[in-house]
């Protein structure tokens, strides 16, 4: 198991955004949680990338606990975070954005590998490499946002919901771009609202409802689930 | 007027427009990464001055390595101070740091007047000389002060965009979660900026300190200018900072030489509420939350 929770409560001053889920995320598996607005999916992956406390549980990774491990550590080990929204340095240039996600790489080599991979996979990026961040379309900032989580080369990649405000043929080149991601090897957990994508592209759903595991499985069992489809799937 | 007259005017404005802007420079930088506002600023360029003034005057240690030295120690003070004083507060309403700022004015300006004494003291030049332009005396003092400052300027910029540092000051400056989850440490970036904004008032101390005189009580009029240049410029905004700094340095030595130094106070001021009305960000600047 790459990346576990176990029983993570999340307090916001007194009020309880999320109440005890558990979910385990495999090695070059894509894992999914979808739910509704203020279900507690951001809350649940900045608790592990370390931006909020969490009031009680366990968070391990490869084995290890990282409950107390400080945000600037985490990418480190080999988690990267897409956060909701993109959240781009919107005042640099693509190619400053990108060099940021590697931050902690002082390699040449490495450096140099690693924009090479973003290029692949996004090549409209080195296009625009010099480009102030703010200037870039929708799809293009959420290119730039999976990039700059790439630049650090991690076991897994926690996205937000990429497909959030995107054009629906961006919303597609955004999908192939995750399941390309699989294919590298590499773990993604994805916090979707556009469930029917979500549980398309992932392995394992977990569905999300006001802090709690409402349901969870296999994708092809969810995408079968009466009540997910009807609650979730618009049938 | 003279050509003579209006050139020495402009060399003048340049002079004391590059001074400025490194003093703003430094309180735009730590104001855009910390969001805090630092009104003790202008005594780092007060001690900053002093400590060459030990240096130089007193041990009669080479000048150039004493302005190092200077910017050195305030790096140093300036890094404490944040540790010790203005960490703890990180995050917490903005009038705690307020506060913070306002009790060093008082305690480092009243410390510079006991322990440096209240007369007015120089620093040696150690450029002589100069040179006609278009019938002006300029001094190669004036001159190697104003390359010192834009050369200060010009590696501040670099260091801001090429160096990994520097990307990530801006970043922080941009977005502090999100910079701590490409593994910048933003208290590590926290106290590098307010060591550096303050070593750079600090070498502003120095070279106004040689060009004038020094006094511990000069610091108060350094942060009142520098906050006129950051507020005309766009709080945060070094570009900013370097154009509202020129301005300044232009009006005060056009308007003083021409009329008084009051007078200049004045049309500085006005310059900024006009510039305020009709972009309430500054020239550069953007909305901060
Ligand atoms: N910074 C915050 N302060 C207070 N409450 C918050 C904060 N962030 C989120 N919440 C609350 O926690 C709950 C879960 O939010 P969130 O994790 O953002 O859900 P989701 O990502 O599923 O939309 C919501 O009720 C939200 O209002
Ligand atoms: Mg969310």
């Amino acid at each position: 198991m790459l990346l576990e929770v176990e029983n993570l409560r999340i307090h916001y001053d007194k009020v309880e955004a999320v109440k005890g889920i558990s979910l385990s995320v495999d090695e070059g598996n894509i894992s999914t949680l979808i739910g509704a607005n203020g279900a507690g999916k951001s809350s649940i992956l900045k608790a592990i990338s370390g931006l909020i406390k969490l009031s009680s549980g366990e968070i391990r990774f490869e084995g290890k606990r990282i409950n107390d491990v400080p945000a600037h550590k985490i990418v480190g080990l080999g988690i990267a975070h897409v956060p909701e929204g993109r959240r781009l340095f919107g005042l640099m240039t693509v190619q400053h954005n990108l060099r940021l996600g590697a931050y902690l790489q002082r390699d040449k080599k490495h450096l140099e590998e690693s924009f090479q991979l973003v290029y692949e996979h996004f090549p409209i990026l080195k296009e625009r490499q010099g480009q102030l961040a703010k200037t870039l379309s929708g799809g293009q900032q959420q290119m730039v946002a999976m990039g700059r989580a790439l630049m650090a080369r991690p076991k897994v990649i926690l996205m937000d919901e990429p497909s959030l405000g995107l054009a629906p043929i961006m919303v597609a080149e955004i999908a192939k771009i995750i399941k390309s991601l699989k294919e590298a090897g590499l773990a993604v957990v994805l916090v979707e609202q556009n469930a029917s994508l979500a549980l398309k592209l992932a392995d394992k759903g977990y569905v999300l409802e006001t802090g709690t595991v409402a349901l969870e499985g296999k994708s092809e069992e969810l995408i079968g689930n009466a009540y997910v489809k009807k609650a979730y799937l618009g049938g | 007027m003279a050509l003579d007259e209006l050139t020495q005017m402009t060399l003048t404005g340049i002079n004391l427009g590059l001074m400025y802007a490194l003093i703003a420079i430094g309180l735009t930088l730590i104001f855009g990464i910390m969001r805090i506002i630092q009104y003790a600023h202008g005594e780092f360029y007060m001690l900053g001055a002093y400590v060459l003034y030990y240096w130089a005057a007193v041990l009669k240690l080479p000048y150039w390595v004493g302005i190092i030295v200077s910017a050195a120690v305030i790096f140093v003070v300036g890094a404490a101070l944040q540790l010790l004083l203005f960490r703890p507060l990180h995050g917490k309403n903005i009038l705690y740091s307020l506060a913070v700022s306002m009790g060093l004015i008082f305690i480092i300006s009243s410390g510079g007047l006991l322990t440096f004494g209240t007369i007015v003291k120089g620093i040696p030049s150690v450029v002589t000389g100069g040179v006609m332009v278009f019938g002006a005396f300029y001094t190669y003092e004036r001159m190697v002060i104003s390359i010192v400052s834009a050369g200060l300027i010009l590696g501040l910029w670099y260091f801001l965009q090429r160096t990994t540092t520097g990307m990530a000051m801006r970043a922080v400056s941009q977005d502090p979660e999100v910079s701590s989850l490409q593994g910048i440490n933003t208290r590590r970036i926290h106290w590098i900026a307010f060591g550096m904004g303050s070593a750079m008032a600090a070498v502003a101390g120095c070279l106004m300190g040689t060009l004038l005189s020094i006094v511990p009580t000069m610091g108060f009029i350094a942060t009142v200018k520098a906050f006129m240049i950051v507020i005309l410029g766009g709080l945060g905004s070094v570009p900013g900072a370097l154009i509202g700094g020129l301005i300044i340095g232009f009006i005060d030595s056009f308007v003083t030489t021409l009329v008084s130094a009051d007078v200049a106070y004045i049309i500085g001021f006005a310059t900024i509420f006009v510039i305020l009305a009709f972009k309430p960000t500054g020239l550069f600047g953007q909305d901060w939350d």
